[in-house]
């Protein structure tokens, strides 16, 4: 029986699950590594006590250090607001000569007629 | 400081202890209690990672790796009762980071089955059969492959198995047929000699 013949038989046959099973049993076992849990435990030794908890790793005021931006803003807004005071991002200048123009579009339409749309 | 592996003489006592007790002494620096988590757990984590990595010779080191994050920060486990499977997925997906981008993670001492010439009394020896399943299984993709790992090899049941890849037990079933197709698929042109090998052999 040829090669080819095999390969054509295997084709027209199929695998089982038992078959497949029986197959797998035959893979590589890996191997058991001496003294791999000595060498583990070496490491923690060299490791030594685990850390703390985050939070006591970062320091207990840690968040105080997001804090501040955030505070200092809330106290400069109530600082300009008991002043009266208001900052503007949008200058008056900029706006003079428009108080009495028309901003909606509306004017510069123009003008049709319903039966023009027919 | 030498540290004395548990395991041995206090049998008895050991098996009482369960992981969640072990682990509470453990993050309180109990390298002892911590030592028996090591001795329970570490065949399996390491055997699960050699497969996932092919055999290559990283699987110890990801598998320290992995009992080191958990030395280091205990509290990061929820349940203690899940300890194994925790393991398991910081192992493995250890190792995806480090083999992230390599087509496949070469197989160690993998022997060449076909030369490609014809030979009509071609036999196929067991160290052969080995190496094409060896194969077939590197293949196939990651999650397929531990799937196949945990059930085929560590001789978990499915619902096992579903709790350490936290997939639910109909998905962990659907990936480990989809396994089994593929490596299927993959020997469709061999499997009936192989078998005939193995059972000249046997």
């Amino acid at each position: 029986m040829t090669e080819r013949d095999m390969t054509e038989r295997n084709n027209r046959e199929v695998m089982s699950d038992d078959d497949l099973d029986q197959l797998l049993q035959t893979a590589s076992e890996p191997p058991r590594p001496l003294g791999a849990e000595q060498r583990m435990m070496k490491r923690i030794a060299a490791v030594g006590n685990a850390p703390a908890s985050r939070l006591e790793r970062t320091g207990r005021f840690a968040w105080l250090a997001g804090g501040f931006p955030l505070a200092a803003s809330l106290a400069l807004g109530l600082y300009l607001g008991a002043q009266g005071l208001s900052i503007d991002t949008i200058g008056q200048t900029d706006l003079a000569g428009y108080d009495d123009q028309d901003f909606s579009g509306i004017g510069d339409a123009e003008t049709v007629a319903e039966e023009d749309l027919i | 400081m030498a540290l004395k592996l548990a395991g041995g003489t206090d049998s008895q006592s050991d098996a009482s202890m369960t992981d969640a007790s072990l682990l509470a002494a453990a993050a309180r620096q109990d390298q002892s209690a911590f030592s028996r988590l090591v001795s329970r757990h570490y065949q399996t984590v390491y055997r699960v990672v050699w497969r996932m990595v092919n055999g290559h010779t990283d699987a110890e080191d990801l598998t320290q790796e992995a009992f080191l994050r958990l030395w280091q920060n205990p509290q990061q486990l929820r349940e203690a009762g899940a300890l194994r499977g925790w393991l398991i997925r910081v192992a493995t997906n250890l190792a995806t980071d480090r083999f992230r981008g390599a087509k496949t993670i070469a197989l160690d001492n993998a022997d060449d089955v076909n030369d490609g010439k014809p030979d009509a009394e071609q036999t196929i020896q067991r160290t052969e059969v080995r190496s094409r399943i060896d194969q077939a299984i590197a293949s196939l993709p990651e999650r397929q492959r531990l799937a196949l790992t945990l059930v085929q090899f560590e001789q978990m049941s499915n619902t096992e198995a579903a709790a350490v890849m936290e997939l639910t037990v109909d998905a962990l079933e659907s990936l480990l047929a989809r396994a089994r197709r593929n490596i299927k698929q993959q020997l469709s042109g061999e499997w009936k000699d192989m078998l005939a090998a193995l059972t000249e052999e046997s």
